[in-house]
């Protein structure tokens, strides 16, 4: 198993999932970015965090200038592209560590999974959302409850077009 | 999916957001928070709406569901 790259809100919301720890039947660990860390505040996801962290199933990863430069570059190009939905500096951080690292990203949000496709810079990193890893984890009805039960605990929806393509 | 597409998803996820949202519960919120709903009622995007107006990006995510505003993945 390896390791992969999360970013902020995907944390947030998986902290909430009920089976939240099922995602290390996939990856080993999760590497935060210490410049994400320090966006979490609330005592449920420091408490999730930090107890992951104790059983070292998190890493905090520092902040690293070759990865600042690539993320700026990132930061730039998605923002000035004339169709790709913007990205936040974390989140372009993050896509970079990826890169940097050769980690797959974990993230809900569109604009990573977007660039990898269309941004040379980043082309061939590895993206995935919520929906993809409870495909990956869980199969046929069993997958269906827990999509509905991922939904219920995070207030987190799918897309009508994005759960047709996982026949939902 | 194509750029085209997901804008066009993106549109109906924000259609979704106004309808779903409790306006009352939003409403009835203080400054900034209120603002900070608000704004993501409009762009689903939590760490923008968080840093523009200066709350916490998980704390603005615990009034996102009290307020029930869905974000959709796309």
């Amino acid at each position: 198993m390896e390791l992969a790259i999360v970013d902020t809100c995907f944390l947030i919301n998986w902290a909430k999932f009920r089976q939240k720890n099922d995602i290390f039947n996939i990856f080993s660990k999760l590497i935060i970015p210490s410049i994400i860390y320090t966006e979490v505040r609330s005592e449920s996801a420091r408490s999730f965090i930090a107890r992951l962290m104790a059983e070292k199933r998190i890493l905090l990863a520092p902040r690293i200038s070759q990865v600042d430069i690539l993320a700026l570059k990132i930061y730039d190009l998605i923002n000035s592209h004339p169709s790709l939905p913007s990205i936040d500096p974390p989140e372009a951080y993050a896509l970079a560590l990826a890169k940097y690292l050769e980690k797959p990203l974990l993230t809900d949000n569109a604009s990573p999974r977007l660039a990898v496709e269309v941004i040379n810079e980043v082309k061939g990193v590895r993206v995935y959302d919520s929906l993809m890893l409870l495909a990956k984890l869980y199969k046929g009805n069993l997958f269906r409850r827990k999509v509905k039960e991922f939904i219920e605990d995070t207030h987190i929806f799918f897309s009508e077009k994005r759960l047709r393509e996982y026949g939902l | 999916m194509k750029i085209e597409e997901y804008l066009k998803e993106l549109e109906k996820a924000r259609e979704f957001r106004r309808r779903m949202a409790d306006w009352k519960y939003i409403e009835s919120r203080p400054e900034p928070l209120k603002t900070a709903l608000k704004l993501l009622v409009e762009t689903g995007d939590l760490w923008y709406s968080a840093t523009m107006t200066g709350i916490p990006v998980d704390l603005l995510n615990e009034e996102r569901i009290k307020a029930k505003i869905p974000l959709t993945v796309i």
